[in-house]
């Protein structure tokens, strides 16, 4: 008796040290690349380096409401000013944020003089003396308006206001009505900002510390005022699911955890069996952790959430154990006795797992080392640890009265070898006829956020005239200045391209940044301090300014003729290099410059005008590119789940050496996937990844109760037992994933519904059709 | 017990006494300045800057209507008009409209929360923003302008201190005079309003030749 308590406090133990390795050693990742198939061609290529990265994708879209315009509009400036001061002392959470004030100064400090290269000042002739002269007659009078004291410095430094020209033509060409200078949404009841966070989409930590910046920043700024403050947005969205998401799995796990713990000591009435019985899980799951951990060095939070999901089915194996134990009968020899179909179980469901890692996507390649070393570890530890911790002399726990009359009750049932092939086919012609669409091919159902968020986003977007996220230009380039040339001249094409009404506008670099072609084509146009000298003294004639009013301008003017033309290396660190950045940057030594569209009313003409603008330039599909990849990425899974039922088929008849049994043990689990697959589509869902884990972990259990419902002998106080064994198994399952079905999480509730569909089916299938043959 | 009820008498006499009562002269300045709303006047502005040889010169009306919102229109020599409402300046010349946020302009904000306060005649609202000073009635010295004040504003908050040097405000009786704004780096506005207006300026119109034109009673 002695060696037991020595053996827990080892397992515990070691679970323990596992743990803290773990702990120690492992980060979660949140790249949802890592579940994406390679890309095939440059539209995916594209893709996938973008995701989660891209300007749009980082871009938070603020809503204030709940307050009058003026109010409105004095939260969105002060709001704007914290976040970008914030930005300013060194935090690198926005670096960008815009509200439609064009006051704000677009260019920094230090880059000023560049003006004259950015803006066609020289070339259009705006430093000569007639444009000077009504420039600086408005001036005057600017001088003797409200605004004088904050724009007097100015005046003195940019007579033609080159830096407010710029600031204007680098508002969005479709922007939101203003009200009051900021901007508004269409009804005037919303004031309207952008803000773009450093760090990518799916970075939920980071992602929330800029979002509880904002949160703070905005409540110290509405303090007292009913105002609320709305944030949508990719980044958003991420941390709003990771933290509904981990609430509620949270919760509904520990709500799962305890219910399955009542019934599994209603069904022991022994404490001691039911807390053991959680060892084999709990082995396995920190076993698949530490081998992932080895393997990768970082885990995905879906191969965790899918994973854990797969592993339910370890929670089996011991329930096999304590159900089949024979009173008088050592737990040791129980476990002997079982071994055959748990080890085939377990065998077999390794081999489908196993499947995930030849689908060619790093996230299941994680998936399958992850399942496949927990569900090892859980059938070994059921057999060789957890039998030396039982009680030696149990009573019968499918021999209570209440049970026995029912497992007679049923027992009585005729078994219907037949009822599989008409239940299949049925099932085959409801989804042949269903309306509903088989796949889901939409990338962003990987993504789980409810609908009316992502309609609201939608929204925001359309009020907001955010580029369309569907159709790019991307044009590429051996350095920077090569693909900014590249896409300098595709500027006449795109202008045509609005003017015939086909997109309603574009952004690129260009626009922001010239060539260096064109800088140095103003720049030569500069007038040397001579000649701007006179220029500026003949304009100034008889106007009441001082005579060294403007050296401050001389001075810039100066400077820009000395200038080299801005790069974008020079932008790094300002607001500028985000904006610009975003569009045009390198990726794998080769630089890519993105034109974006708002409002593309006629993809097909935009296509057609595209068609001949050189091998370097390639409009984007994204929606396209994403569901084929999709696609592909199913193909794979596919595939490879098809290949695993071949081996499992084989597996099974080669270890059963008789056809008939292979097919009474496969069959359930091969029709109860096409029913769940006809019922999920009654319900109007189309399948995504998730169903099909989901459809692969309820295979898995409908072959063990099959196994094991096929295994018992014929004697009835066996099959009492198996029958016992596998309805516990069954309804934990169940418990557990009707739970999931209720969640809010669209991800949660759909593995929950499939599995609770899969796992009855398989049941009744398993019971109906693999029973053993009762001698007559 | 005796010496304790003497010395709170002695400190409530001490805190009546003399320093406050010109405070509350300046209270009753204020207060006397209180006009409906909406209220109009007309003004002529001077603005005074580095930049310029001579003082650039407008003339208009100002107006604070019922809801609070100023209103300046610039009549000569050229048609401005300028809305302020909330946080929002919006500056409208030849058609054109130009907006910003009152926050890029702390010196008018300093004004505007001036102007309001004194048209309001709530002395405590302006004592929040400005320390103020009443300066000068010496009616021994001037009898003949017993009426006349100076009341002389220092902004409170530093962001506005660094935009705004102070206020000065001259005036008879209920009747204000002049309002001038003076800012870092010899930069000024000089408002003469209502009467004051339609005076024929000094020639040349320097910063000293307004002054005391604002100061006569």
């Amino acid at each position: 008796m002695k060696r037991q308590p020595m053996l827990l406090a080892c397992w515990l133990l070691v679970l323990l040290l596992v743990g803290l390795w773990i702990q120690r050693e492992l980060t979660i990742g949140t790249d949802l690349r890592l579940f994406m198939p390679a890309a095939s061609n440059a539209e995916e290529r594209f893709l996938l380096q973008e995701i989660g990265e891209s300007p749009g994708s980082r871009l938070l879209l603020i809503a204030i409401q709940g307050a009058s315009v003026s109010r409105l509009a004095q939260l969105s400036t002060e709001l704007t000013d914290a976040l970008t001061m914030a930005e300013a002392s060194g935090q690198r959470l926005f670096p960008l944020v815009a509200n439609g004030d064009p006051e704000r100064n677009a260019i920094p400090e230090h880059l000023l003089p560049y003006r004259y290269l950015l803006t066609d000042a020289a070339t259009r002739g705006a430093l000569e003396t007639p444009a000077l002269r009504v420039a600086l007659t408005e001036r005057l009078r600017d001088l003797a308006s409200p605004a004088a004291g904050a724009i007097e410095p100015w005046i003195a430094r940019d007579p033609t206001l080159e830096a407010l020209h710029l600031a204007d033509e680098w508002l969005p060409a479709k922007e939101p009505q203003r009200l009051q200078g900021v901007w508004f949404d269409a009804a005037g009841q919303t004031a309207l900002l952008v803000a773009q966070t450093q760090a990518a989409a799916f970075d939920p930590p980071r992602q929330a510390e800029a979002l509880a910046r904002l949160e703070s920043e905005f409540a110290a700024a509405s303090a007292g005022s009913a105002a609320t403050v709305t944030v949508s947005g990719p980044g958003a969205f991420a941390v709003l699911m990771q933290h509904r998401v981990s609430s509620e799995a949270g919760a509904l796990g520990a709500i799962a955890s305890a219910s399955i713990l009542l019934l599994l000591f209603w069904a022991y009435r022994d404490l001691r069996t039911v807390l053991t019985g959680l060892l084999p899980l709990l082995s396995a799951a920190l076993v698949g952790l530490a081998v992932v951990t080895l393997g990768f060095g970082q885990v995905h939070g879906i191969t965790l959430a899918f994973g854990f999901t797969l592993l339910g089915v370890a929670q089996d194996y011991p329930i096999h154990l304590f159900s089949h134990r024979r009173p008088g009968e050592s737990a040791i020899a129980t476990a002997n006795r079982i071994w055959r179909p748990l080890t085939i179980g377990v065998a077999s469901t390794c081999v489908a797992y196993l499947a995930f890692l030849v689908a060619g996507v790093p996230g299941l390649a994680q998936l399958a080392w992850f399942t496949v070393a927990g569900l090892l570890t859980a059938g070994l530890t059921t057999r060789y640890l957890l039998p030396r911790l039982l009680p030696s002399a149990p009573r019968d726990p499918s021999a209570a009265p209440a049970f026995a009359r029912f497992a007679t009750a049923v027992g009585r049932w005729p078994r219907l070898g037949w009822l599989p092939l008409p239940l299949a086919g049925a099932a085959a012609v409801s989804i042949f006829l269903s309306a509903t669409p088989l796949w889901e091919n939409d990338l962003s159902t990987l993504t789980p956020v409810p609908a009316e968020l992502l309609l609201q986003d939608a929204q925001l977007r359309r009020e907001l005239g955010a580029p369309d996220v569907r159709y790019l230009v991307v044009v590429h380039g051996a350095s920077a200045e090569a693909a900014l040339a590249r896409t300098e001249q595709q500027q006449p094409l795109l202008e045509r391209l609005v003017e015939r009404g086909v997109v309603g506008s574009f952004d690129n670099a260009a626009k922001y940044l010239p060539s260096p072609a064109i800088q140095l084509q103003r720049r030569a146009a500069l007038p040397d301090a001579e000649r701007l000298q006179a220029s500026l003294a003949e304009a100034t004639h008889d106007l009441p300014f001082t005579d060294d009013a403007f050296a401050p301008f001389l001075a810039d003017v100066r400077t820009a003729r000395e200038l080299a033309p801005l790069d974008i290396s020079a932008l790094a660190g300002t607001p500028l290099e985000l904006r610009v950045g975003g569009m045009l940057f390198e990726r794998e030594n080769n630089w890519i410059s993105v034109t974006t569209f708002s409002d593309v009313r006629d993809p097909a003409a935009l296509a057609a005008g595209l068609a001949d603008a050189g091998e370097h330039v390639s409009l984007i599909d994204m929606k396209r590119a994403s569901e084929s990849l999709v696609i592909r990425q199913r193909d794979h899974i596919l595939t490879s789940l098809g290949t695993a039922a071949l081996v499992l088929t084989l597996l099974i008849a080669l270890t059963l050496r008789k056809i008939r049994r292979a097919v009474s043990i496969l069959s359930p689990m091969l029709v109860t996937t096409i029913v769940t697959v006809a019922v999920l589509q009654l319900a109007g869902i189309s399948l995504g990844l998730f169903h099909l884990v989901a459809l692969a972990l309820a295979a898995g259990l409908g072959l063990d109760y099959a196994l094991f419902f096929e295994h018992s002998p014929v004697a009835t106080e066996e099959q009492r037992r198996t029958l016992h064994a596998v309805l516990l198994c069954a309804t934990s399952t169940l418990l557990v994933f009707v739970l999931l079905g209720s969640s809010s999480v669209p991800v949660l509730r759909s593995i929950g519904i499939t599995v609770a569909v899969g796992v009855t089916c398989n049941f009744l299938l398993a019971f109906l059709v693999a029973r053993a043959r009762v001698r007559t | 017990m005796p010496f304790l009820a003497q010395t709170i008498i002695w400190l409530l006499l001490a805190t009546v006494g003399s320093q406050p009562s010109r405070a509350a002269d300046a209270s009753s300045i204020i207060a006397g300045l209180a006009r409906p709303l909406p209220a109009a006047t007309t003004f002529r502005e001077l603005r005074f800057s580095t930049m310029l040889k001579e003082p650039l010169m407008v003339r208009g009306s100002l107006e604070i209507d019922a809801d609070g919102n100023m209103i300046r229109r610039v009549t000569d020599p050229f048609t401005e008009t300028t809305k302020i409402s909330g946080d929002r300046v919006a500056i409208e010349r030849d058609g054109k409209t130009r907006q910003f946020s009152l926050r890029r302009a702390p010196e008018l904000e300093g004004l505007l929360a001036a102007f309001r306060a004194l048209i309001n005649g709530a002395a405590d609202e302006l004592g929040q923003r400005f320390v103020v000073r009443l300066q000068s009635v010496d009616a021994a010295h001037e009898p003949s302008a017993a009426a006349f004040w100076r009341l002389q504003l220092t902004p409170r908050d530093s962001r506005l201190a660094r935009r705004v040097v102070s206020i000065d405000v001259t005036g008879t009786a209920a009747e204000p005079r002049c309002l001038t704004l003076l800012e870092p780096q010899k930069a000024a506005s000089v408002l003469l309003l209502g009467a004051a207006a339609s005076l024929s300026l000094p020639m040349p119109a320097s910063r000293e030749a307004l002054a005391a034109l604002c100061s006569q009673g």
